[in-house]
């Protein structure tokens, strides 16, 4: 999130707890104590709520006064660590190509879902990976060199191993 | 005399070939993420049906304590524990491994779980009988306390800012309230689905949380390191003998109180390591460097974790009562082969039960070489390019979200939570105490609601009970902790002055 | 250049892969691995059941039975993916008497009539359990001091609310004329918890099958007053029937069931409940039974589907009493 404020985001991040509480609290209307008991389904929503809340509050109390809670100044030389140590570009979240980039591995998961029922694990794996390597800037020879090896590996692991069935491919003769 | 016919029954090859085999099993298992160190022991029961009882549970027993720890290295390595109890030191852990330090931080993990896991068993030796009337006097009231405590921790070890760990762990209990297995058997907020209502799977939601929202953040902004520097691992043994002499203190505590929390079947090695860790940096002289890469916390909560996991044994093997899945499995082979757990089985098969415990030790010992090899293998992971790495990782997490729960709904709850735990890594929002809250919040639920059924709703019935009591008070006073703290150290630099 | 390159490749790859595979030839049920599918959790008695019992049909059918445990929400998870699956011999799964329950709860529509139930191949007698210590000599002391004491003054305990063996309690206490409100339920996770939970202090009674409080019973810990069979068990030959002890006519067992998806072909359907019957009369079946101290019932298709409409028509009826039924 680049280096926005602290206080804007503890104000967001209060509104997200507000949020939630009262998301709870709405959707728990209907659930009951146990009967003869005080208490029953609704009691821990209601605890998770009221702690919900509170946090809320105090967020965006602070995120109003500025963000006084914390010590921005160890939090930020934290950060700056922790960004320095992965190399990561601090300001990645200002760059569509990034958010296309998320949206693009999101996807690759979602294709895995969809291939795997009708065609089975090999396919969808070697799609998935294929893919991944790919965004992640492997040529593509290289990434079908590694790709194929990892998804059979995988494969025998799992299902031959392990015994954990993955979904069969119909046209390999349920390999 | 017993001892001699025990050791002629384990130090025979088809034992210790078993053992090294089926450990090797184990750490393999272990050390991939989503499949369990209840899965590893639940796929060699039925290869125990056709073996002698001692070698049956030797294979088992050492599986479980290496899949243990083999939870512990894609923690240190790639910030993705393998256990919840690992999920407490992970952050400390892959710190170091970052700074270069990835000797220490393996090395502290493989022989504080050892020494960990041995004291546990030396406990069960000497103390089991005594150990587990205690655990029979616990009932939902105290186990109330337990997890109330294990909740606290999570905020207290959080590193930044109280309120966003307290609102992770709001997170992780509105998880955790999801589905039909709450005490009032009712479904909640499961919208119609048949697979919500057996509630979100927990180890689905902890790949996301940490793996998949790791590779998210790779893809995002790729480093401009092509290659990361492989750990030096050599000297792994070396160091340890520094820590040890550095933090005794803190092993010794860790080793007790994983013992004991271990013994406790409602409570468990989850629970010990959070308490552990939390106990490590209140009494620390430099808590400020929990969380960013100090050995501390991983030398106390590495050793409560794992002899939590033996501590474990000692409701099982006195009483026939399960602590977790494990031992319910081993309950079952033990009955399988004729050693059915109860007093008796000490007075009427000692040799048999002498041998077991043999075996324990054994384990924990055969626990240094493997791992050894294992960090060995798995450090060289980290050679691997990024860009290479992080696809595999997540093809990983697909495959062992879907062994879970052998569907689909499985990678769904991973991407899910791999996509939340994106945003709050990028928010600063820290994600440990939400795994605590999906961990303890069935169990905080189930123990008040059973609790208040008992006592007619009486809420001072908390307190009523002694051990309830002690634990309660124990509760506040560590809440209250730092206050008093504040308020001595005002005293004496009033006195100084 | 790439492209070429990556379309070679794959051209290679697929290749191997069709080479490596069998050669798909109309051979006889089965040709590949059989999902067993488990409704419960890994370590659970059902699960070690399911697995003795995939291992044993290995052996006979020649393929790998591969247990899967598809668990929550009290089992609807599960049962719900064995009605769901292909009717191709190649899922089976392991049904319970919670199958019973959950429609009149209306957590499901599926119904026992959903899956074609090959064989019963275990059932345990609930029972009555109390505190080694406790005041009460047999099972009918224990339903006096229900029927003269203010409601409360016993709790009971060993599954969630609405589980089986709050079933068995509520069908016990109906059929001696107490209202079930005298008995407040604790929910636990599983007869193991509420009987821990009963020695530590925390209720009177658990009204589970005997086996599960066994290794409790050897220590001496735990006393049981009476089985919901009709017959002793042979583990417990001093444990009267209910019959005996109060002269009360409810009776519930426990069981598990191999069953299939509606509408597997005739003759996988024939082998199977062969390989089924032949595993079960298996030595290593029956001393595995005899060893954990489960119940070894037999009945094959018909007389299992009519113990399982049974049971369904009589939990029913206590879930209808006490409205624990869906309205």
């Amino acid at each position: 999130m680049g280096r926005t404020g602290v206080g804007s985001r503890d104000l967001v991040l209060g509104t997200v707890c507000l949020t939630m509480a009262g998301a709870l609290v709405w959707m728990s209307r209907d659930l009951k104590a146990i009967p003869g008991q005080h208490y029953g389904a609704d009691t821990l929503p209601n605890v998770i709520a009221a702690l919900s809340a509170a946090v809320g509050l105090w967020m965006v109390v602070s995120g109003l006064r500025g963000g006084a809670d914390a010590s921005p100044g160890d939090d930020e030389l934290a950060a700056m660590q922790a960004e320095a140590a992965t190399l990561r570009d601090p300001h990645w979240a200002r760059k569509p190509a990034s958010w296309a980039r998320l949206a693009a591995a999101v996807m690759l998961v979602l294709a895995y879902m969809a291939l795997s029922v009708p065609f089975g694990f090999l396919p969808a794996a070697l799609v998935t990976l294929l893919g991944m390597l790919l965004l992640m800037g492997v040529r593509p020879f290289t990434a079908l060199l590694i790709a194929v090896p990892a998804i059979v590996a995988t494969r025998y692991a799992f299902g031959d191993l392990l015994l954990v069935p993955l979904p069969r491919t119909p046209f390999l003769g349920g390999w | 005399m017993v001892l001699a016919q025990a050791l002629q029954l384990v130090l025979t090859p088809e034992v210790l070939i078993t053992m090294v085999l089926s450990g090797a099993f184990g750490m393999f298992v272990g050390a991939m993420p989503g499949l369990t160190a209840t899965m590893a022991t639940a796929l060699l029961v039925p290869v125990t049906f056709f073996m002698e009882p001692v070698p049956a549970i030797a294979a088992i027993v050492t599986a479980a304590a290496m899949a243990i720890f083999a939870g512990d290295l894609p923690a240190a390595l790639l910030r993705i524990p393998g256990t919840p109890a690992s999920a407490a030191y992970a952050e400390d852990a892959w710190c170091l491994t970052r700074g270069g330090q990835a000797a220490n931080a393996l090395g502290a993990l493989l022989v504080f779980s050892a020494i960990g896991g041995t004291f546990g068993t030396l406990v069960l030796i000497l103390a089991a009988p005594v150990l587990a009337e205690v655990a029979l006097a616990f009932s939902s009231f105290e186990y109330f306390w337990l997890v109330v405590l294990g909740l606290s921790c999570a905020i207290f070890v959080s590193p930044g800012s109280v309120p966003r760990g307290l609102m992770s762990l709001a997170i992780g209990l509105a998880v955790a309230s999801v589905g039909f297995d709450n005490p009032a058997g009712q479904p909640r907020f499961t919208f119609g689905s048949v697979d919500l209502m057996g509630g979100v799977p927990f180890i689905c939601a902890m790949i996301g949380l940490f793996a998949t929202a790791e590779v998210f953040r790779a893809v995002v902004a790729p480093t401009r390191l092509r290659r990361a520097e492989r750990p030096d691992t050599s000297g792994l043994f070396r160091t340890q003998w520094q820590n040890i002499r550095r933090y005794p203190k803190q092993m010794m505590r860790g080793n007790i109180l994983g013992t004991l929390i271990g013994a406790l079947p409602g409570a468990g090695a989850d629970i010990a390591s959070w308490i552990s860790y939390a106990v490590s940096k209140r009494f620390s002289k430099t808590p400020e460097r929990f969380g960013k890469g100090h050995v501390e916390g991983l030398v106390e909560a590495g050793s409560s974790n794992n002899a939590a996991v033996s501590g474990a044994w000692i409701p099982a093997l006195v009483f026939g009562i399960p602590g977790d899945s494990i031992t319910a499995i081993v309950i079952g082979v033990l009955y399988i082969k004729g050693m059915n757990p109860g007093p008796t089985v000490f007075l009427e098969q000692p040799q048999l039960i002498y041998a077991l415990f043999i075996v324990f030790l054994l384990a924990n010992l055969i626990m240094l070489p493997l791992g050894w090899a294992a960090i060995r293998l798995g450090a060289r992971m980290l050679s691997v390019p990024q860009n290479i790495l992080m696809p595999v990782i997540l093809l990983s997490c697909v495959v062992g979200a879907f062994a879970i729960t052998n569907s689909l709904f499985g990678v769904v709850v991973m991407l899910v939570f791999g996509v939340i735990g994106f945003a709050m890594e990028e928010l600063d929002v820290p994600i440990a105490p939400a795994i605590l809250g999906m961990v303890l919040g069935p169990m905080l639920e189930k123990n008040f609601v059973t609790s208040m059924i008992k006592a007619d709703g009486d809420l001072l019935a908390f307190f009523e009970r002694p051990i309830a009591a002690g634990l309660g008070v124990a509760t506040i006073l560590f809440w209250l902790l730092p206050a008093i703290r504040w308020a001595l150290a005002r005293r004496r630099s009033a006195a100084a002055v | 250049m790439f492209r070429r390159q990556l379309i070679a490749a794959s051209a290679a790859i697929t290749a191997a892969l069709a080479l490596a595979a069998p050669v798909a030839a109309q051979t006889a049920w089965p040709e590949r691995p059989i999902e067993m599918i488990v409704p419960w959790g890994a370590g659970g008695g059902t699960d070690a059941v399911g697995r003795i019992f995939g291992q044993l049909l290995q052996q006979n059918l020649g393929q790998p039975v591969n247990v899967v445990n598809r668990t929550g929400g009290s089992g609807v998870v599960g049962h719900t993916a064995i009605a769901r699956a292909r009717p191709d011999g190649y899922t089976i799964g392991v049904m319970t008497i919670e199958i019973d329950m959950m429609h009149w709860q209306g957590l499901t529509d599926l119904t026992y009539e959903d899956f074609d139930i090959l064989a019963m191949v275990n059932a345990d007698p609930g029972g009555l359990m109390v505190e080694a210590n406790a005041p009460w000599a047999d099972a009918a002391a224990l339903r006096d001091h229900i029927k003269s004491n203010p409601p409360g003054t016993i709790k009971a305990s060993g599954t969630g609310q609405g589980g089986i063996w709050h079933l068995n309690l509520l069908g016990w206490l109906l059929s001696e004329d107490i209202p079930v409100t005298n008995v407040p339920w604790v929910p636990s996770e599983g007869s193991v918890a509420g009987l821990t939970d009963m020695v530590a202090g925390g209720v009177q009674l658990v009204p589970s099958s005997l086996a599960e409080g066994r290794s409790l019973i050897d220590a001496g810990r735990v006393r049981p007053l009476a089985s919901m069979s009709d017959e002793r068990q042979p583990l417990f030959p001093d444990t009267p029937t209910l019959k005996e002890a109060t002269g009360s006519d409810w009776q519930l067992s426990v069981w598990r069931t191999i069953v299939a998806p509606k509408g597997m072909p005739e003759d996988v359907r024939a082998k199977l409940v062969e390989a089924i019957k032949a595993a079960y009369d298996s030595p290593d079946y029956q001393n595995f039974m005899n060893e954990r101290g489960f119940g070894l019932v037999w009945a094959g298709p018909e007389d299992a589907t009519a113990r399982v409409a049974a049971d369904d028509a009589r939990l029913g009826e206590v879930m209808k009493a006490t409205g624990l039924a869906a309205q």
